[in-house]
């Protein structure tokens, strides 16, 4: 796979290839005390059954790098709040997985290889932000830090990796091995969460890394003052509420005296709510069908215009210069159609040409009809006819599509005028009551505190949405920036996609960036000329592996090929047909003969997927660990097997058979 | 500009079903039923500038297709059609070629159209025929303009001939194939011609 | 804005022989319909309607069996072998195989092989079989064949197949319209302008020209000085003026009679000199040329009590042409004028 020769102008980074792995004292690796693996360049698969601990070990791995283990729950926002955020989390995760025996002792140690560097260190599952041990070889020299505490020893393995990166923080790299190099056991589609696909946008194609924390914190800040102006407006009209309530029961006796408005109030802005999310909906579902109409337009303009030339390649193969109309009115009427003359020699030239198969004009030799050639000619012809046919059906299949959905888009915007409508009137109902209460003293105290408060709530509202709107421009122009440095690199990155995203789903794929409101940036992957967001046509399993070829291509696109970094995958092959399990190993193999490295783990059982990726890099690219070798096995794990050997084995051979 | 290739095939289409029965096909019934042709698709709803070609009318000649003309004078160099006293045909060579391009979707398409102009010109004498066809709003137009030069299919006089068309789609109801529209629409319009109400 | 007759619209649709063609069996139907119009105008381009007296069949056989007619036949390499002299009847099949066949007989649409589109013409009417219906074929101008009728891009030609094919027997419904009596013995008043537009009409559908449509058109005639009825223009700018006088007498429910002779006819050609010579000497892109037509219903010795005729009093005018003067036949505008004499119903 050959790398980009891109020439855009922004560094590539270098990304930590883990080199060596450690661990100790685990209590799930229970065959041995201490489980350790080299892990060379290439593919480095943890074979195993289920239960065995893949998916602990890759934790671990990240967890050295990063020190952190994400929190399921939790969501992505900003690289420095992810980090901040997960870095009490991996306590939670190992205390179920290593035993009370084990907690002082147990520990992970990683080597990893970044730029000219080599940083080896030592972590315990149980202490944050702290580092037993670490060393770091430059240039032959290695300088141990054993004198110092734990937490210097991770700021300088945290200041040394960040120098060698080329990235700003070392958020940014947690964020990138957590979010976009690792493909785990909760399988979270990176094309899917567009928080994470605008970070990685600006961390990896953006002209300035500084602008990527700007643009999170930007996005950040949006999201919270909006959410606070939302929840003041709440705040502003549960008052009201009560000022209302108070003012009914001052008029007494009123019916309404017990309704409860900000329920009503609620109601009506989940109706509004719902509309919208139907507007939104039609919207999107109208730009996918509109591109994917102009996709076959296009199309069809592009093949229109082949079909008239190769038509007009027929017309003008077959001319017999005899029956032009001005020789045949030349020959006919004994006389030069050009210049008029009469004389017989004249004449006699141009039927002498003709019959020579000569233009008389310019006496170039006129080839015979060549009836192959007229044949093979047809043959494109009907073959482009078909897939014009092919192209008018799709299209006219998108145009009553995009009719549909411009109706449902009407019929919901307007439903969301009346929601709109209905939800402003019943604020202006509950607003527009004359205060009748300042009659009584006490009552009208309360009335006097409940407005001003209704007053600065409206304020402090203001004061929300400005900043918010504020941020939104800050943001929006980092987006628009990243837009532009993305589209700028669209044609280096879009082919490395393609290149491992078809060899693994024999359809033309093709990925393009979007603007969602609010949502931010997207990828939106194509299948053919369907866009994925009908993703129906996609199994699950061939979108996982989708989606890590779109990893694999912003690796290769934005990472120094001297220090590519490792790309952690967690037993992906799901229930792939066994025809995609060949193709998905045949991607994963060429990822690691290109000169990219994968730890991935996987079931050890009769899969295509393994053996291909084995075929492909064969022994030097690729090393197999049985993992049934670290741990003990269950009595029913233990009685086949015989059926675990014949599959490594299986793998083994296919593995030197290259 | 290159000749579109759908004006080979209506070319062919024409010449080859007039046939020889009246001595062959002119120079102005075939722009005509070329003309008609593209009328009754856009009587089927398809915008005129889906036709492939488009058509004036100059005081010379109207209908005039340009491509059907230069169709024409390529068909002839390549021995597809012939001329007998000036009027045209078709020959083996040029049936051949038809029944090869009739396959192709773009041609196969039209062929509704094409078969309503000729069913249409055929069920009347040609010179008839003609007559009713310049009896159409927009060919009327061009004629009461005083030949003043103008495309066809554009233009205010488009707005007469949807006019004509809902008049003519109600009458006709259920019936409006282009083969059953053509026929009966020129056969009506023939009558008006001859009436002489001019 | 121009507005339809739905009505009449909507009775042409029924009345569609292609219509129902398509309607029965599709498109196939349509295009079989196509090929049948094409062989009935090719045998009848290779032999004139008038030479057959009897039937003529001609049918295309739908589906896809090879039946095989009953009657004998002949095989038909192309609709141009058939020539002259083929006797009073003739019936042509073509097969789905694509054979054609000819048989110099009639045969009634019974006794065809399966399924067909059948186009018959007898007793000079033109119809259609078409799924068990028989529709007629449109014929405005109610000539002798709409199939058969031949076309001329020549004046003089036109003009003859006129006079012989529908004038002389007042065959077309304007003209025998112009007649007082059923006998055709005296005018109603004012016939000219009846005869200008039967003449009109019998031009519009069958003057044609390779290079380009021949426009033919009324025009208003408002006096003496404008004695054109009738404007021809062919391609190349070739354009024909004619002038229609008639000649006879013609009377109305009154005692009063108009009489014309040949002094009308002279006088009608010198005013169509004059014309030309007033208005067209400087219209130089035009090649105009003037032509008088004269409609004679000249009856020998008759009267408004007339009621019959015979051959002697019906015909005696038959062949006695006016005498021109030499020098305005001589003229290269004009042509020489046509006098088209209308036979009476004879006893």
């Amino acid at each position: 796979m050959a790398e980009t020769s891109s020439a855009t102008s922004f560094e590539r980074i270098a990304l930590p290839r883990v080199a060596y792995v450690r661990l100790q004292d685990f209590t799930l690796f229970s065959a041995d005390r201490i489980v350790e693996a080299d892990v060379p360049g290439g593919v480095f698969c943890l074979a195993g059954a289920n239960g065995l601990g893949k998916s602990t070990f890759l934790t671990a791995v990240n967890y050295a790098m990063t020190g952190i283990v994400p929190r399921p729950t939790l969501k992505f926002d900003s690289p420095a709040e992810y980090l901040k955020k997960n870095l009490s989390y991996a306590d939670d995760y190992f205390t179920g997985r290593i035993s009370e025996a084990d907690r002082e002792t147990c520990e992970i140690c990683v080597a990893m290889e970044i730029g000219g560097a080599m940083l080896t260190l030592t972590r315990s599952p149980f202490e944050v932000e702290s580092l037993r041990d670490l060393s770091i070889e430059r240039g032959g020299s290695i300088e141990s830090f054993g004198d110092e505490d734990g937490e210097t020893r991770e700021r300088l393995f945290r200041e040394a990796l960040v120098a060698e990166s080329g990235l700003v923080s070392f958020d940014q790299f947690v964020f990138l091995q957590l979010l976009v190099l690792t493909f785990d056991e909760r399988r979270h589609l990176l094309s899917w969460d567009s928080k994470v696909v605008e970070q990685a946008l600006y961390l990896l194609f953006g002209d300035d890394r500084e602008q990527a924390e700007n643009a999170a914190k930007a996005r950040r800040l949006y999201e919270q003052q909006d959410s606070l102006a939302r929840n003041t407006q709440y705040q502003v009209t549960r008052l009201r509420s009560q000022l209302e309530d108070l003012r009914r029961v001052v008029e007494e006796n009123s019916p309404d005296d017990d309704v409860d408005l900000v329920a009503q109030f609620q109601g009506h802005e989940a109706v509004r709510d719902e509309v919208d999310e139907r507007v939104k909906r039609s919207e999107e579902l109208l730009s996918d069908e509109q591109l994917r109409l102009n996709d076959d337009v296009a199309a069809q303009v592009e093949l229109r215009s082949e079909y008239e030339a190769t038509f007009a390649n027929i017309m003008k193969g077959t001319h017999d210069i005899s029956k032009h109309p001005i020789v045949r009115a030349a020959m006919d009427d004994r006389r030069c159609e050009i210049c008029g003359s009469t004389n017989t020699e004249s004449v006699a030239s141009i039927s002498h040409s003709v019959s020579e198969s000569a233009c008389p004009l310019c006496g170039a030799q006129l080839s015979a009809v060549d009836a192959a050639a007229e044949a093979k000619t047809y043959e494109r012809l009907e073959q482009i006819d078909a897939q014009l046919e092919a192209l008018n059906e799709s299209a006219s299949s998108h145009a009553d599509a995009i009719r549909r959905y411009k109706d449902e888009l009407e019929s919901a915007t307007s439903d969301l005028d009346l929601a709109e409508q209905a939800l402003s009137d019943f604020m202006v109902a509950h607003e527009g009551h004359v205060l009748s209460l300042t009659a009584e003293d006490g009552i009208g105290r309360i009335a006097q505190h409940l407005e001003s408060a209704i007053q600065k709530g409206l304020e402090q509202k203001e004061v929300h949405k400005k900043k918010r709107d504020a941020a939104k421009k800050h943001w929006a122009e980092a987006q628009r920036d990243v837009a532009a440095s993305y589209t700028a690199a669209e044609d280096d990155f879009i082919p490395l996609f393609q290149d491992l995203a078809e060899s693994f789903l024999g359809l033309d794929l093709s990925i393009a960036l979007e603007e969602r409101k609010p949502a931010g940036l997207q990828f939106v992957v194509s299948v053919g000329s369907s866009t994925r967001r009908s993703a129906n046509d996609v199994s699950e399993s061939q979108r996982y592996f989708i989606d890590i070829a779109l990893r694999m291509a912003l690796c290769q696109y934005v990472v120094r090929p001297d220090s590519p970094g490792t790309l952690l995958i967690d037993t992906p092959e799901g229930s792939l047909d066994i025809a995609y399990e060949v193709r998905a190993g045949d991607m994963l193999g060429r990822f690691g003969t290109g000169g990219r490295n994968i730890l991935i783990t996987a079931n050890i059982n009769t899969s295509q997927l393994l053996l291909e990726v084995a075929r492909t890099c064969g022994d030097d690219r690729m090393r197999l660990v049985r993992m049934t070798e670290w741990t003990e096995l269950s009595d029913v794990q233990r009685a086949s097997e015989d059926l675990f050997d014949s599959a490594y084995g299986a793998i083994e051979q296919a593995l030197g058979s290259r | 500009m290159e000749t579109p290739s759908v004006a080979y095939f209506d070319c062919l289409y024409i010449l080859s079903a007039l046939g020889s029965g009246s001595g062959g096909t002119s120079h102005s019934e075939l722009h005509d039923l070329g003309y008609l042709a593209c009328l009754l698709s856009m009587l089927d709803d398809k915008p005129a500038a889906d036709w492939g070609y488009s058509f004036s009318a100059t005081r010379a000649s109207a209908p005039f297709g340009r491509a059907l003309t230069d169709a024409m004078e390529t068909l002839l160099s390549r021995g597809a059609i012939s001329s007998d006293a000036r009027f045209l045909l078709v020959t083996p060579q040029g049936e051949a070629d038809l029944e090869r391009w009739a396959r192709l979707s773009a041609n196969a398409r039209r062929l509704p159209y094409l078969r309503g102009a000729a069913a249409s010109a055929l069920s009347l004498t040609f010179p008839a025929f003609s007559s009713g066809l310049h009896e159409e709003p927009q060919l009327r137009a061009s004629g009461s303009s005083g030949g003043v030069p103008r495309v066809l299919n554009e233009g205010p006089a488009v707005n007469l001939l949807h006019h004509h068309f809902e008049q003519l789609t109600r009458g006709l109801g259920e019936r409006r194939s282009p083969v059953v529209a053509g026929t009966v629409w020129m056969t009506y319009l023939t009558a008006t011609a001859v009436s002489g109400d001019d | 804005m121009t507005e339809l007759d739905l009505v009449k619209l909507s009775a042409l649709a029924d009345a569609s022989f292609v219509a129902k063609a398509e309607q029965t069996y599709g498109d196939t139907g349509v295009d079989r319909m196509i090929e049948l119009l094409g062989i009935v105008r090719e045998i009848f381009h290779a032999v004139p309607y008038e030479s057959f007296t009897g039937s003529v069949l001609v049918a295309i056989i739908l589906g896809e069996d090879e039946a095989v007619p009953e009657f004998a036949t002949a095989d038909l390499a192309s609709v141009a072998e058939l020539t002259g002299n083929t006797g009073p009847d003739l019936t042509v099949v073509r097969l789905p195989s694509g054979d054609l066949l000819a048989h110099h007989g009639a045969v009634l649409v019974e006794d065809l092989p399966g399924p067909a589109l059948v186009f018959e013409r007898s007793d000079g009417d033109e119809v259609f079989h078409v799924a068990g219906e028989v529709l007629a074929a449109q014929n405005p101008v109610n000539l002798p064949s709409v199939f058969g009728q031949a076309t001329f891009d020549d004046l003089g030609s036109a003009v003859g197949s006129y006079h012989r094919d529908l004038a002389r027997a007042s065959g077309c419904l304007i003209l025998s319209n112009c007649w007082r009596d059923p006998k055709r013995i005296l005018f109603n008043p004012k016939p000219e302008a009846s005869m200008r537009r039967s003449l009109y009409q019998f031009l519009k559908v069958t003057l044609r020209h390779p290079d380009g449509q021949v426009e033919v058109r009324q025009e208003q005639n408002v006096d003496e000085t404008h004695p054109v009825d009738i404007k021809v223009a062919w391609p190349h700018g070739r354009i024909a003026l004619i002038e229609v006088k008639w000649m006879g007498k013609s009377a109305g429910k009154g005692p009063q009679v108009v009489d014309h002779n040949h002094a009308r006819a002279k006088a009608g050609l010198a005013q169509l000199v004059d014309y030309l010579e007033k208005n067209l000497a400087d219209v130089p892109e035009h090649i105009t040329w003037g032509y008088l037509v004269v409609f004679d219903g000249r009856r020998r010795q008759v009267n408004t009590e007339t009621t019959t005729v015979d051959h002697d009093a019906g015909l005696h005018y038959e062949d006695d042409d006016t005498e021109f003067d030499p020098m305005l036949l001589g003229r290269e505008d004009v042509a020489p004028p046509a006098r088209l004499f209308l036979r009476p119903h004879l006893n």
